[in-house]
């Protein structure tokens, strides 16, 4: 596979930032009080998906030689990374409007420039919400269409990718604004709620655990998709693949997601929301690493 | 710059390699890459070993240019695209490098050139197929095992080899109507 580790963050990050946005809205359903993982989640969905993006960028060959180049990006309506430029372009801007329209002040020498700009927010803030939320649902199922699309690697070319990836990304943003807003809701001395969150967090790895499986069942079907799930269960990649992805990021999450719902025990709720982190990177880094072709053309 | 029939028709160019002739010496591989500069550690075209796609014959293998070529469906700024006479090419001036046609390539066609910053593969010398002239390839065969047909042409004999199925496409399974025909005996 020619995409390297750049893509591997891209996809992540990308993931990470529509999933933060998610948790987010959902908290704000919480209460007319804006609590810190509402606040943590809209903060970090922009800078994530801004980062991922430069990745890609920094990535390019021309495109990054002769950025003005990036304008063609925009053209070609059957592709999905033309779909994918056009809703970063939207959802950077929007999510970063988005936590202007519900944070505090900043620091006044830095608010004074933002802000008009966070005053305009605030007055759009519930089309802002809307806008944040469509664009954070495609930013997620995008980044696995952009694998899903061709059809040169059967273990990608499945459905079930996007929606392996929608699942980990809601997932691993969800663990990022928790674990932000835990340590905003201590900075604050503030109050955190970590059991509900835990519950809503063990249902999405639970249907993330059934998917991965549905989705290596469905691509050992081929030759080549065979090939690839041998790599990742028993060949070179199957270390990472079940300590890191399937347990650590999928399995011990949820054990300590269950302890916490039971106990109200955060430290090994914060330890899950690490290991999902890691498992979901880990994941996006595997999938391009698995990636067999259909035909194995003539090697040089 | 010749792009009509003598029937006033658009050209129509498919390869046909007839592997039945060919002794796998490599010499349109080395042609190619002296004609179109192809840096260390690439190719456009080569020589399959013998297993490759289910042939016992070595196999003459570049780009498909397939008529619904997965490349040119993903490719973000339309840089890549088949021409009227089914040539698949790259623009220079369009393409950002951002490796989605290779990625999309089910041939394993495309290579990424680090110098020029942008993906490259076979374009059936097409500069010299507007000259008038055969692609370099097709020039040094010493079998004679490769020709270029066109088959808008009703009057050309390697087109007929296409028409009668005598010369059939690798893969066609995968959908993409590859334009790459080969004759494999029995
Ligand atoms: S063989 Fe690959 S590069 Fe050539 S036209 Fe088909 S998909 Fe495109
Ligand atoms: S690398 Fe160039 S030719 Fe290939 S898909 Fe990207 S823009 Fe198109």
């Amino acid at each position: 596979m020619v995409w390297g580790w750049q893509i591997a963050w891209y996809l992540f990050l990308g993931g990470l930032g529509a999933g933060a946005t998610v948790t987010s809205l959902l908290a704000s359903r919480a209460g007319p009080r804006v609590g810190t993982i509402e606040r943590a989640g809209a903060t970090l969905a922009g800078p994530a998906v801004a980062l991922g993006t430069a990745l890609l960028v920094f990535d390019l060959g021309m495109g990054r030689r002769e950025p003005w180049r990036l304008v063609y990006l925009y053209l070609n309506w059957g592709s999905p990374m033309t779909w994918g430029t056009w809703i970063l372009t939207l959802f950077i801007p929007v999510a970063l409007l988005h936590a202007l329209s519900i944070t505090g002040p900043l620091p006044p020498r830095w608010e004074r420039p933002v802000a008009p700009v966070r005053r305009a927010a605030v007055r759009a803030r519930g089309t802002l919400k809307v806008m944040a939320g469509v664009l954070a649902v495609s930013t997620a199922i995008y980044t696995g269409v952009l694998l899903s699309a061709p059809p040169s690697f059967p273990l990608l070319g499945s459905w079930l990718l996007p929606v392996l990836f929608l699942l980990s990304a809601l997932s691993t943003g969800m663990s990022a604004a928790v674990v932000s807003g835990y340590v905003l809701a201590r900075h604050e001395k503030a109050e955190f709620d970590l059991c509900s969150w835990s519950r809503i967090h063990i249902g999405l790895v639970v249907m993330e655990l059934v998917v991965l499986f549905a989705w290596l069942t469905v691509g050992a079907a081929s030759q080549a998709g065979g090939d690839s799930v041998q790599l990742l269960v028993s060949g070179s990649l199957a270390p990472v693949f079940w300590v890191v992805v399937v347990f650590g990021g999928l399995i011990a999450p949820v054990i300590a997601h269950i302890a916490t719902a039971t106990n109200g025990n955060s430290q090994v709720a914060l330890a899950g929301e690490a290991g999902v982190l890691a498992g979901g990177l880990a994941l996006r880094y595997l999938v391009l690493l698995a990636a067999v072709p259909v035909i194995i053309g003539p090697a040089l | 710059m010749s792009t009509l029939t003598k029937s006033g028709a658009r050209h129509q160019y498919a390869l046909v390699v007839d592997t039945t002739r060919c002794i796998g010496c490599e010499a349109c591989s080395v042609a190619c890459r002296v004609e179109n500069e192809v840096p260390d550690g690439h190719w456009r075209s080569r020589i399959a070993p013998p297993t490759s796609g289910g042939s016992k014959a070595p196999l003459k293998w570049s780009c498909m240019h397939c008529a619904d070529a997965p490349c040119v469906q993903v490719c973000p700024t339309k840089a890549t695209y088949r021409r009227t006479d089914g040539i698949v090419v790259i623009v220079a001036d369009k393409c950002v490098g951002c490796k989605y046609c290779i990625v999309a390539c089910p041939y394993g066609a495309r290579y990424f050139d680090d110098k020029k910053g942008i993906p490259d593969k076979c374009d059936l010398c097409a500069g010299m197929l507007d000259a008038g002239l055969k692609p370099a390839c097709v020039q040094t065969c010493v079998g004679r095992a490769l020709a270029v047909a066109d088959l808008a042409d009703p009057h050309d004999k390697d087109a007929a080899r296409i028409r009668s199925g005598e010369a059939r496409p690798l893969h066609p399974e995968l959908g993409t109507k590859p334009s790459v025909y080969y004759v494999v005996g029995e």
